[in-house]
């Protein structure tokens, strides 16, 4: 009788393999062995850009997460836009711009209060926190994207923010910002999705770079270092795959049996 | 409230949780009485979420009572959105009550507001994609850089070939718009959606092990 | 206008030359003629090789939002399976996927459906399953757990369809309707992936033209057998069906794609005349938009 579930012991030794990997880099990089540089993500830095400009003309930054709750398959796209969501608002706080955020799913809404309300504390403008800047419009996905796209020109954005996973709605959010003038930053690692935030923003965040994004704003050591252990885990997929392509074309099996196991 | 109310314990929480589903995805067999337990945890974490469903209708008619208390900016749309809300919930409240929560599709007055009302809204709204899509395209397409050009180059033979019209022009639409989906566009696929799963594993690694933190907001100076 | 301010066109214009454009074919049908795909065909070749009485799983994940692409797909196939004498068991893991496909039923079974002789039999429709991908995973591993009742509240046990229903290893073909999440992806991971792979749980999708890319992965690797590519798919489907011997009489998809190909060529249109005001206003010197 095997240990491991039926079907999964490739998968189990594969996480073992990335999980060894990401805690390898991980202890290095707090044990100052190494440091790993991380190149700049344009996104992200644009931020900043996004914030001050708000700030300059006086127009808000519209935010959104997309339409993840944290329950769904998707749930880590809504965790990183949470993440830079707690960013954003503090350089908000700091520059005295306005921000709103728009949740799709109720169950992240008593997240999203405490990051901005935390956000507000630690940028030293606790009074500044409005709880009305947080507006829940609906958990439809039309009805919730056209929520947006009016509050967008309604309020005049200065800058859109959307990171998190999106569908359909990824297109209208995107045009309706460039259409108010707004700066836009957008973040997905829906695949499908990309191409549409990639032609209608400013800048855009490509699949992992929205997952990268709390360690790349955090500059932790500790959080950069489980990057490079990803980039480890990067490396042996296309070891994988290379070794597959040799061993199935030379008409060995071995490494197709395994994966079936 | 403490730090070890607000970080730590829910950190602990989400390691201690985070073992028990490897654990249970992995080593224990479906249908054992371990591994039902464990449905029972998603299924009561699953019922928790469910009620923050009220917090957001809460939330809803809170902001926009406030907003026509107020005479606030555009409130009589608020009016609009709470009578929304009112008759839906009505609609689908009478539904549950006659027919059951299963059967509440079928109860005449709901199916009529859902094929009626609810339907064509939400198809309306989707075709309005297509006049963004116009205009993106009208904007993007150009012939500015390498990377654009190529954009425009396949983005139109995919136009012409997955429509009649480019069958008709010339049988070679097709067949390229087929090969580029077959070939290029697998091979990017591949690779965005493998870099996706590995970022996303490395996440939640992080987020096991409370090494992110992010999503808690962010540490007090 | 001058040329360079056609690079910088108001796209109010451009909403109202689409919207003529494509409502012109719309009253005025240009019937240009179909090629049928690969993908397409290797959905129709893979449903004709069921034998009668396989059991064939519909699932209408999709709502009205997509319902111009999703719902002719879906609709071409069921109707290709009852003449083939398939049993279908139809569900929705979308709950704005249930009434629409309950209507599809209703036109290819009639218009009395479930009261038909065939209801139980040869086909039964369980509406909409909760649960997402685990209603999925808990539906390929015990069908009857997924939903103790069909749709209009009869009880799974009593259907002689549910009584050769019980899992994924009794079902022929999974046909998966689908415009997002819950979807293709959830049915491969969490029903095929845990019950055999393509060998035991074949697949094959309608998709939106827009999901397609991201499904290809899935299809070139073997394990969806057939995609219908949104509404082209749906009309290359209908062709192949109204050129078999089934005939087709609920042409939806063909009526609509003399329209969406002269989208497309509008938006080509504006791509080149985009990028002649472009050119030349580069060449002038001046700020291209």
């Amino acid at each position: 009788m095997s240990i491991i579930n039926e079907g999964l012991v490739a998968s189990f030794v594969l996480l073992v393999i990335v999980l060894a990997e990401i805690l390898i880099a991980l202890f290095l990089t707090r044990a100052g062995k190494y440091m790993p540089k991380i190149r700049k993500i344009p996104g992200l830095e644009a931020i900043e850009e996004a914030v001050g400009r708000a700030t300059e003309i006086g127009r808000p930054i519209i935010y959104t997460t997309g339409l993840g709750g944290i329950r769904d398959q998707v749930y880590y796209q809504t965790v990183a836009g949470l993440s830079i969501l707690g960013y954003t608002t503090e350089l908000a706080a700091k520059y005295g711009a306005k921000l709103i955020y728009y949740p799709y799913d109720p169950s992240i809404m008593p997240l999203a209060v405490d990051v901005m309300e935390q956000s507000y504390i630690r940028a030293g403008k606790p009074e500044a926190y409005n709880p009305e800047n947080i507006q829940y419009l609906g958990g439809d996905q039309f009805p919730w994207a056209f929520g947006v796209l009016g509050a967008v020109h309604r309020e005049q954005a200065a800058a859109a923010i959307h990171m998190g996973p999106f569908w359909a709605e990824s297109l209208i959010l995107a045009e309706s910002g460039f259409y108010t003038g707004a700066i836009q930053v957008a973040g997905t690692a829906n695949y499908h999705q990309i191409h549409f935030f990639v032609v209608a923003c400013d800048y855009a965040l490509i699949g992992e770079e929205l997952m990268a994004a709390g360690a790349y704003l955090s500059k932790d050591p500790t959080q950069i270092g489980s990057l490079w252990g990803a980039d480890f885990s990067k490396i042996t997929a296309v070891i994988l795959i290379v070794l597959g392509v040799i061993l199935t074309v030379a008409g060995v099996t071995a490494l197709n049996d395994f994966f079936a196991l | 409230m403490s730090v070890i109310v607000k970080r730590y314990i829910p950190l602990a929480i989400t390691f201690v949780m985070g073992i028990i589903m490897v654990i249970a995805t992995y080593f224990l067999a479906s249908g054992t009485p371990e591994r039902e337990a464990t449905s029972l945890l998603t299924a009561s974490v699953d019922i928790l979420v469910a009620t923050a469903g009220i917090i957001g209708l809460v939330v809803l008619l809170r902001h926009h009572g406030l907003n026509i208390s107020r005479r606030g900016r555009f409130w009589k749309y608020s009016i609009i959105t709470i009578i929304g809300v009112a008759l839906y919930l009505t609609v689908g409240l009478y539904a549950i009550a006659t027919h059951g929560r299963h059967l509440m599709l079928s109860q005449e007055f709901f199916s009529w507001v859902y094929s009626e009302i609810y339907v064509h809204m939400d198809m309306t709204i989707f075709s309005l994609l297509a006049f963004f899509i116009a205009s993106a395209a009208y904007r993007a397409f150009r012939l500015r850089s390498i990377e654009t050009s190529i954009l425009l180059i396949v983005g139109s033979l995919m136009l012409l070939g997955r429509a009649p019209v480019g069958g008709a022009i010339w049988q070679g639409f097709p067949t390229i718009a087929s090969w580029l989906l077959d070939v290029p566009n697998t091979a990017g696929n591949r690779a965005i959606m493998i870099g996706i799963a590995i970022g996303a594993i490395s996440l939640a690694i992080r987020q096991l092990l409370g090494v992110e933190r992010g999503y808690l907001g962010p540490e007090r100076k | 206008m001058s040329l360079p301010k056609i690079a910088r066109i108001d796209r109010r214009y451009l909403y109202i030359l689409l919207f003529i454009f494509v409502s012109f074919p719309l009253f005025v049908p240009l019937k240009w003629p179909i090629t049928i795909s690969q993908h397409t065909q290797n959905a129709y070749d893979f449903t004709e090789t069921l034998p009668a009485g396989s059991i064939v799983i519909e699932s209408f994940d999709f709502g009205p939002s997509t319902i111009t692409e999703n719902r002719p797909q879906a609709k071409a196939h069921i109707y290709h399976a009852e003449k083939l004498g398939l049993k279908v068991v139809a569900l929705a893991y979308w709950p704005g996927g249930a009434p629409i496909g309950e209507a599809i039923l209703k036109t290819v079974y009639g218009s009395d459906f479930p009261n038909i002789p065939e209801y139980g039999t040869s086909v039964v429709y369980l509406g909409y399953v909760a649960g997402n991908e685990v209603g999925m995973q808990t539906f390929g591993d015990n069908t009857w757990n997924a939903k103790g009742t069909d749709h209009y509240g009869t009880a799974i046990g009593t259907l002689p369809l549910m009584q050769q229903c019980r899992s994924a290893a009794n079902f022929s073909l999974w046909a998966e309707w689908t415009s997002g999440d819950p979807g293709i992806t959830q049915v491969i991971q969490f029903v095929q992936g845990r019950h055999g792979g393509p060998s035991e749980v074949p697949i094959i999708t309608g998709a939106t033209a827009v999901s397609v890319p991201g499904i290809m992965p899935y299809y070139r690797a073997g394990q969806i057998f057939g995609i219908m590519n949104g509404l082209a798919g749906a009309g290359e489907y209908e062709t192949l069906l109204v050129e078999s011997t089934y005939g087709y009489p609920y042409m939806e998809a063909l009526a609509l794609l003399d329209a969406q190909s002269v989208g497309h060529l509008l938006i080509i249109a504006f791509v080149i005349v985009g990028n002649i005001g472009y050119a030349i206003s580069k060449y002038r010197g001046g700020k291209g938009s």
